[in-house]
């Protein structure tokens, strides 16, 4: 919406105001593209291996323009034990993901609608709706990367 | 071997890697939680070819986890690439 010009803020905008404030946005997009390209091209120039995760949201600028797929898409992060559904893609550089069965059980976890959940004291809505919960974590390593 | 733990929530990652038995290191430029190994400008690191400066990362055998790697982070404006835009036609 913000590319289009069409986000609340902007209603008030001049067309030129927009024009200015989209190629700020454009810029910083294409750094954070050539970012994430050199980053991978330094892990298969090193051969370390390495994992990367995106949001899974589509349309994706990742998925739509650039040349590495997704190793694994993981749908549904509760079904790990996470706070909240974020559908999650993950990028395996020198490895694969492995596909170990966990018989662990799954401790409850409160359900957070990251647009409606009231972050903790202390706490931005951003840093609430980036938050992985440890049981998520400790289940994706030992299922894919251990 | 090591794991290196990158960007928002990499503390996340490295306390349950510990827990684990996996050494681990997390950087981020934030210290939001108090609990950041490395606060260090990685964007900056990238660009000068991932981290020259910090010795026991030239060691081939260690693990990255850029988990999670969130560009938007690095943005001042919410980020067209969670925004579900399609930005080129």
């Amino acid at each position: 919406m913000a590319f289009r010009g069409e986000t609340a803020q902007m209603k008030k905008w001049t067309d030129k105001q927009k024009l200015v404030y989209c190629m700020k946005l454009h810029e910083e997009l294409s750094e954070n593209y050539e970012l994430i390209s050199k980053l991978a091209c330094i892990a298969l120039d090193r051969g370390f291996r390495m994992v990367i995760e995106n949001p899974a949201n589509r349309p994706h600028y990742l998925n739509s323009y650039w040349c590495i797929k997704p190793s694994m898409v993981d749908k549904d992060r509760r079904e790990n034990g996470d706070y909240s559904v974020k559908p999650t893609q993950f990028w395996f550089f020198n490895c694969e993901p492995k596909q170990t069965l966990l018989f662990e059980p799954i401790e409850e976890v409160e359900y957070r609608v990251n647009a409606l959940s009231k972050p903790p004291e202390g706490m931005s809505r951003a840093t609430m709706r980036s938050m992985i919960h440890p049981q998520y974590a400790r289940r994706f390593i030992k299922q894919y990367i251990l | 071997m090591k794991a290196f733990c990158l960007f928002e929530q990499s503390g996340t990652f490295k306390n349950e890697l510990i827990k684990l038995g996996i050494p681990a290191e997390d950087f981020d430029i934030q210290n939001e939680f108090g609990e950041t190994d490395h606060v260090v400008d990685l964007y900056k690191e990238i660009r000068g070819g991932m981290m020259a400066s910090h010795q026991s990362l030239t060691d081939l055998s260690q693990m990255i986890l850029s988990l999670p790697f969130s560009l938007a982070q690095g943005l001042r404006h919410k980020s067209p690439w969670h925004s579900g835009e399609k930005l080129l036609r």
